[in-house]
């Protein structure tokens, strides 16, 4: 019987086995069931234009039914002095780190001068500061492992 | 579980133990070595509060001697040249030679001296944490006056390969930074071409650092009161600049290794009135000993100055 839907499918029959055909599947429910297959196989085949699958409400229907769960499963109960001793330590670590940064933080801080307010150097004369001339030409002469005076400022020479 | 918590204790608490203090010191006599030693070519900052200047450095060594060049980028043209003891400065004019020659009293890297243990006698060395200077990895460390407030707080920042300065930072008690070198780019390799140690400019000026040597005994004046760990560099009498009808100055200039400062005696009726400089490292104090004016110029914190005047005492040599 199969054969004959198959053929009703692809419009191979004349109109009397078309006819009886079709009585066949309406008092036949197997057959019915086989025609609305091989309908779907053929949307299928033929790009999905007709086929329409709506199972919002059987999806609906299952999530209704499923309970409701409001807490997680205890999956490794710990003992309190474990965890006591975990929580000791993560304080001990969360302490050192956290003083160790700062420590560091406050050690390394650099102060550098605004760079708005840049000066050239020049080196002051004999009236300005004879003072400190004297000093930076001796000084500049000492050997050079202990060599050392600086340069003022342009804007910074002195005045009597 | 105990012993396991101590070794998660002993882990944590692991960086904050120090190396012994011998092996710090030693570590910065090593910088100071590589400071002086290291081939190297390279751009520096030298920065004075908001003033400051860069500098183009070269260095090459051979059979230990130095061939080093250093040529200012900006402000004054001038040039310092290091062959082996001799330093030669250079300079188109006489302006910028006199800036050539303060420039020479501080060669960056090379800050510390030869004999770093001298430094313990007047700071406190201590590890900080670590940075990053022209692409390098570097690591801080501090010299702490051993008295609060008179001394500059100096900290270096050594490359963590080669130990070699990369930064150097003067702060004063507010931990403001007064005066500050850093290393723009570096290469650590000799460089290619030969450096030459002739100077470009009309003007040069040659010292050799081996004919310095302190002059004990000039004068008829003994001076007491100088503070732990300054010793004697140079003691002569001299004219004072631009004032050469006047009578002759004592002058000597003492060092703690990093700080430099100059004691002027001369009679007070004599003396002219000395400048109020405190902005940057440089300081100056005045204090009358008797029939004596005291002058103190030096890099040393205003306040650290002014407590040298006042502790300093001069004895009439018999």
């Amino acid at each position: 019987m199969k054969e004959n839907i198959s053929a009703l499918m692809d419009d191979a029959l004349d109109d009397a086995a078309a006819h009886a055909a079709i009585t066949d599947l309406q008092a036949d429910k197997t057959l019915k069931d086989s025609w609305d297959t091989y309908q779907l196989i053929g949307d299928a085949m033929r790009g999905g234009g007709g086929l329409a699958l709506d199972v919002r409400r059987e999806v609906s229907e299952r999530l209704r039914d499923e309970p409701t769960v409001l807490a997680p499963a205890r999956r490794w109960p710990l003992p309190a002095r474990k965890l006591r001793h975990y929580a000791l330590a993560a304080s001990l670590a969360c302490a050192a780190v956290v003083g160790w940064m700062g420590w560091q933080q406050d050690e390394s801080e650099m102060v550098v001068a605004k760079a708005s307010e840049a000066q050239v150097f020049s080196p002051v004369t004999a009236v300005e500061a004879p003072y400190l001339l004297a000093h930076q030409e001796m000084a500049g002469t000492i050997d050079s492992s202990q060599r050392r005076v600086a340069y003022v400022p342009a804007r910074d020479k002195a005045a009597h | 579980m105990q012993f396991r918590f101590c070794v998660f204790l002993g882990v944590l608490l692991a960086p904050l133990v120090q190396a012994s203090p011998d092996d710090d010191w030693a570590l910065l006599g090593k910088a100071a070595q590589v400071a002086r030693q290291q081939a190297l070519s390279g751009s520096y900052l030298h920065q004075i509060g908001s003033a400051s200047e860069t500098f183009r450095i070269q260095r090459t060594v051979s059979k230990g001697k130095v061939r080093e060049r250093r040529v200012s980028l900006d402000g004054l043209p001038r040039e310092i040249i290091r062959h082996g003891d001799v330093l030669i400065t250079s300079a188109p004019d006489e302006h910028s030679l006199l800036a050539a020659k303060i420039s020479s009293a501080k060669l960056f890297p090379a800050i510390l001296p030869d004999n770093v243990a001298m430094l313990a006698d007047g700071y406190a060395l201590s590890r900080l944490g670590s940075d990053r200077v022209a692409s390098r990895e570097c690591q801080w460390w501090q010299l702490k006056s051993l008295e609060a407030g008179q001394r500059y707080t100096q900290r270096v920042c050594l490359d963590k390969a080669s130990h070699l300065p990369l930064k150097w930072v003067t702060l004063n008690a507010q931990q403001d930074a007064v005066e500050l070198f850093s290393f723009i780019e570096l290469d650590d390799r000799a460089p290619r071409a030969k450096v030459s140690v002739q100077p470009v400019y009309p003007l040069s000026s040659a010292s050799s650092a081996s004919a310095v040597k302190a002059e004990e005994g000039v004068g008829s004046l003994e001076i007491k009161g100088i503070p732990p760990g300054f010793r004697l560099l140079r003691s002569v009498m001299r004219k004072m600049p631009g004032n050469d009808g006047a009578p002759p100055v004592q002058h000597r200039v003492y060092s703690d290794g990093l700080a430099v400062f100059s004691l002027f005696v001369e009679y007070a009726k004599d003396a002219k009135p000395a400048p109020h400089l405190t902005h940057g490292p440089i300081s100056v104090a005045t204090d009358n000993e008797g029939e004596y004016r005291l002058t103190l110029v030096g890099d040393l914190p205003d306040a650290g100055l002014q407590s040298i005047a006042r502790h300093l005492r001069l004895v009439k040599k018999s």
